[in-house]
C-alpha cells in the first residue's frame, strides 16, 4: 500500500550571550500518489454485505447477520 | 407351510411399495424483487447476484426417512472471479451448503465448502396449514408457514416467515433447505426474496439410499466463531 503522509518537523534553537535569538522551524512534506486497491474492494464488499443482509427488512441492523455471507464477499478482495 | 408362504409373499408385494420408494425433485429459483433502493455503487453487482441465482437449480434426494439437498448444476470451467460471484449467490439468495435430514433423528447436517460438518437438531418446525391450495405440476398442494426466529444485528429478536406449499399425495416429509415436517412432500418454498419451485418430480420403486457424511460435527455457532476468527474479527 501506498500511504498519503505528510510529515512535519520543527525545531528552535537559541544562542547563549548577548546574541539575538533566532528560531529556526523547517517542514517536511512528503506526498505520493494513493491507490489502495484492496480498501476500495473491502468497502464495496462491506456495502454489499450490509445490503444483502438487509434486504427483507429494511434497515441496516434489522437482519440477522451471515458470517458465511460475509466471509464469502470478502474472499472476492482476495482475488 | 405352503399358507405361510403365501401369506409372506403377500405380505411381500403389498408392502415393498410403501417400504422401498423414493425420489427425486428437482427445483427451479426465482427470486423477487422489491422497489428497494440499491446505491448505485454496488447496483450492478447486487444484481449480478440475483440474475446467478435465478440460473440456479437444486436437487432433493429422498427415501423413507432421510433426505439430501444439494445443487444440481455445480459451476465448472469458470474463472475464479465467477466462480467466487456464483458462490456468494448461493450465499446470499439460495442454499450455500448440502444438507442431510434425518426425520426419526430430528436432525440436520450441513456440508460446507470448506467440508466442515454442521449439526443441529431441530424440534419440530409448528408449521401451520391453512385451507389454502393449489396445484404444483398437478399435485395438489396446501400452504403452510412457519415463523422463523433469528438474533438481529442490532440485538433484538427478528423473525420470517418461512411459507411452504406442500402435496398431501406424496406422503414424505421433506422439503428444499433444512425445512420438514409436513404431511406431504414440500414443492415450494419461500424464504425471504427467494422462492424453490418444484420442476421435475420422480417417483421411483427403488430405494435411494442417502449416505450421511461422517466425521466430527460442530454447531452453527462454532461455525460462525471459526470463521470469524479466519477473518480476523
Amino acid at each position: 500500500m501506498i500511504f498519503t503522509a505528510i510529515a512535519l518537523v520543527a525545531f528552535a534553537g537559541t544562542s547563549m550571550g548577548n546574541t539575538v535569538e533566532e528560531t529556526q522551524s523547517e517542514s517536511i512534506v512528503i506526498e505520493t500518489t494513493k491507490t489502495d486497491e484492496s480498501d476500495d474492494c473491502t468497502e464495496h464488499a462491506a456495502a454489499l454485505y450490509e445490503t444483502l443482509i438487509d434486504a427483507d427488512c429494511g434497515s441496516p441492523t434489522c437482519g440477522g447477520d451471515d458470517i458465511g455471507l460475509l466471509n464469502d464477499l470478502m474472499a472476492l478482495c482476495s482475488l | 407351510m405352503i399358507k405361510i408362504k403365501l401369506l409372506l409373499v403377500l405380505f411381500i408385494t403389498l408392502t415393498t411399495p410403501i417400504f422401498s420408494q423414493s425420489g427425486t425433485i428437482t427445483y427451479s429459483v426465482n427470486i423477487s424483487t422489491n422497489d428497494k433502493a440499491i446505491k448505485e455503487d454496488i447496483k450492478e453487482t447486487y444484481n449480478k447476484l440475483i440474475e446467478i441465482a435465478r440460473t440456479q437449480e437444486f436437487i432433493l434426494v429422498f427415501n423413507r426417512t432421510a433426505s439430501y439437498f444439494n445443487i444440481q448444476n455445480k459451476l465448472t470451467d469458470k474463472n475464479e472471479y465467477e466462480a467466487k460471484m456464483y458462490k456468494i449467490s448461493r450465499s446470499a439468495f439460495t442454499a450455500r451448503n448440502e444438507v442431510f435430514t434425518n426425520i426419526s433423528e430430528k436432525e440436520t447436517i450441513e456440508r460446507t465448502y470448506e467440508d466442515i460438518l454442521i449439526k443441529k437438531k431441530n424440534d419440530s418446525y409448528a408449521w401451520k396449514i391453512t385451507n389454502e391450495s393449489k396445484k404444483i405440476d398437478n399435485y395438489l398442494c396446501y400452504k403452510a408457514t412457519f415463523e422463523e426466529f433469528f438474533p438481529r444485528r442490532d440485538g433484538t429478536q427478528g423473525s420470517r416467515t418461512i411459507t411452504a406449499w406442500f402435496a398431501p399425495s406424496l406422503p414424505y416429509n421433506f422439503g428444499p433447505l433444512t425445512y420438514y415436517g409436513l404431511p406431504g412432500l414440500i414443492l415450494e418454498l419461500t424464504r425471504n426474496s427467494t422462492t424453490f419451485l418444484a420442476s421435475k418430480i420422480e417417483i421411483s420403486e427403488k430405494q435411494i439410499p442417502i449416505d450421511f457424511p461422517k466425521g466430527k460435527t460442530i454447531t452453527h455457532e462454532e461455525y460462525d466463531n471459526k470463521l470469524k476468527n479466519q477473518m480476523g474479527m
